[in-house]
């Protein structure tokens, strides 16, 4: 995923190839859907939050400013559809989605270290805003900037917002006995 | 950042140190008071052992695979050219850019496409015996037999209503039911490979016309209340999703994507 790339299937999607799109959705499905699962701990819902980012993104292209990478502009989409299905939803908070819904667990999940799973279980403790930092910093390794960006705040909030979640993670993890 | 400005003793948050050192934005005065604080401290030495285990976990959570139908279901959703709502609220010099001739053959192409669409629905349409599914006096297809899968509802200035999704066997059925102000649009897009569509029943005498039929509907409605079912067939009972977007005067005023189960 290269930034240059990406700028040019933009513009190449603005002409009316779809293929070019095609490999937009092709590159970044697999982040999207991950950041989504991990927001709102639910398969189905990562996949309609998904499906739904790529539509809005496609509608919107011509707002797409290549100054920036077009994984900020895609997450923070995702983001706010994250926020959106969730308020729709209206499932408690606090509440695991996986035993809320009744749905198997995916089969990936089911072979992680149960220190994965302890940490999904954790990270769905937290507000939304906390849980997105985490999932940007440590899911998709971006930067301060990036993160910055993606949630329209300053980098030293989001240095902050890092230090709260982590702690609160932290705090989570050792009453359950798992750090 | 922080880096490079001295930290004088009294406000220093050492944990938010020990989380800046994860990220490794930790500047040498920061450093310097972290270790410092660090070698004095028992307590200190283990939030940070419990801090690295927490990052080091972090760092080890597994990716999920999408589902493997998901970017093909996302591309048949797709309208056919980007920015689709943006094409009636674009300025009137970009529109002059284009020459009559040009608008002349997009107008042509759509005359003829939408008497091709027309006719597929209408004849798809009247193979479908709908009474067998619900007759004028049924009651609402989410109750009885009909498994609710899924709905939205809505509420705004200009339009007010629910669409529910619901199925029975390998039929599936969108009811649309709501009130609006001015003339409303509708598309609902679906993977042509799982879906097909057989056809629509009107429980209200609003005026309704329907195009499309190959994985993309479009609805428009010009009376203010609309109560109609979309009718289609999933022959392989497949989980599907169904992408439905409103529009008044142009603009979107909602969009969901609703999902059999």
């Amino acid at each position: 995923m290269n930034d240059r790339e990406d700028a040019a299937l933009v513009a190449e999607s603005l002409r009316g190839n779809r293929e070019a799109f095609e490999s937009l959705v092709n590159d970044y499905q697999k982040p999207v859907y991950n950041m989504a699962y991990r927001l709102l701990n639910n398969c189905e819902d990562a996949r309609d939050v998904t499906q739904n980012v790529f539509l809005k993104a496609f509608r919107n292209l011509e707002g797409f400013d290549p100054k920036y990478k077009f994984f900020s502009w895609i997450c923070r989409i995702a983001l706010n559809e994250s926020i959106n299905l969730r308020n729709s939803r209206r499932v408690p908070r606090g509440v695991d989605e996986r035993v809320a819904d009744g749905r198997p667990l995916p089969d990936d999940l089911l072979c992680c270290a149960e220190l994965s799973s302890e940490i999904q279980s954790a990270l769905m403790s937290m507000e939304l805003d906390q849980r997105a930092v985490i999932v940007l910093r440590h899911f998709h390794h971006c930067s301060y900037q990036d993160i910055g960006q993606i949630l329209d705040i300053p980098e030293k909030t989001v240095k902050s917002r890092l230090f709260t979640a982590r702690n609160h993670l932290r705090e989570v993890l050792c009453l359950r006995g798992v750090l | 950042m922080s880096k490079g400005r001295p930290l004088s003793m009294p406000n220093v948050n050492y944990e938010e140190l020990m989380s800046a050192e994860i990220d490794g934005e930790l500047s040498e005065e920061e450093r310097t008071l972290l270790d410092k604080h660090l070698i004095s401290n028992p307590d200190a030495q283990s939030v940070r052992t419990q801090m690295t285990k927490l990052s080091e976990g972090l760092d080890q959570v597994k990716e999920i695979e999408p589902p493997a139908d998901l970017g093909r279901s996302i591309m048949a959703a797709l309208p056919p050219v980007p920015q689709a709502s943006a094409i009636a609220v674009r300025p009137r010099f970009r529109a002059a850019r284009l020459s009559i001739l040009k608008y002349g053959y997009v107008f042509a192409a759509g005359i003829i496409l939408g008497l091709i669409l027309h006719q597929a629905v209408t004849k798809r349409t009247t193979t479908v015996d709908l009474n067998d599914l619900y007759g004028s006096m049924a009651p609402r297809v989410v109750g009885g037999a009909w498994q609710p899968a899924d709905g939205m509802s809505f509420t705004s200035d200009s339009l007010t209503g629910s669409v529910q999704l619901a199925q029975l066997g390998s039929t599936v059925v969108l009811e649309f039911d709501f009130d609006s102000i001015g003339t409303v649009e509708i598309s609902v897009r679906y993977d042509p490979q799982l879906v097909q569509f057989a056809g629509y029943n009107q429980r209200t005498a609003g005026n309704l016309s329907l195009t499309g039929g190959n994985g993309s509907l479009s609805l428009r409605c010009e009376d203010n209340q609309q109560h109609f079912l979309l009718v289609l067939t999933s022959p392989q009972k497949i989980p599907t999703t169904f992408n439905v977007e409103f529009l008044v005067g142009g603009k979107i005023v909602d969009a969901r994507a609703l999902r059999t189960r």
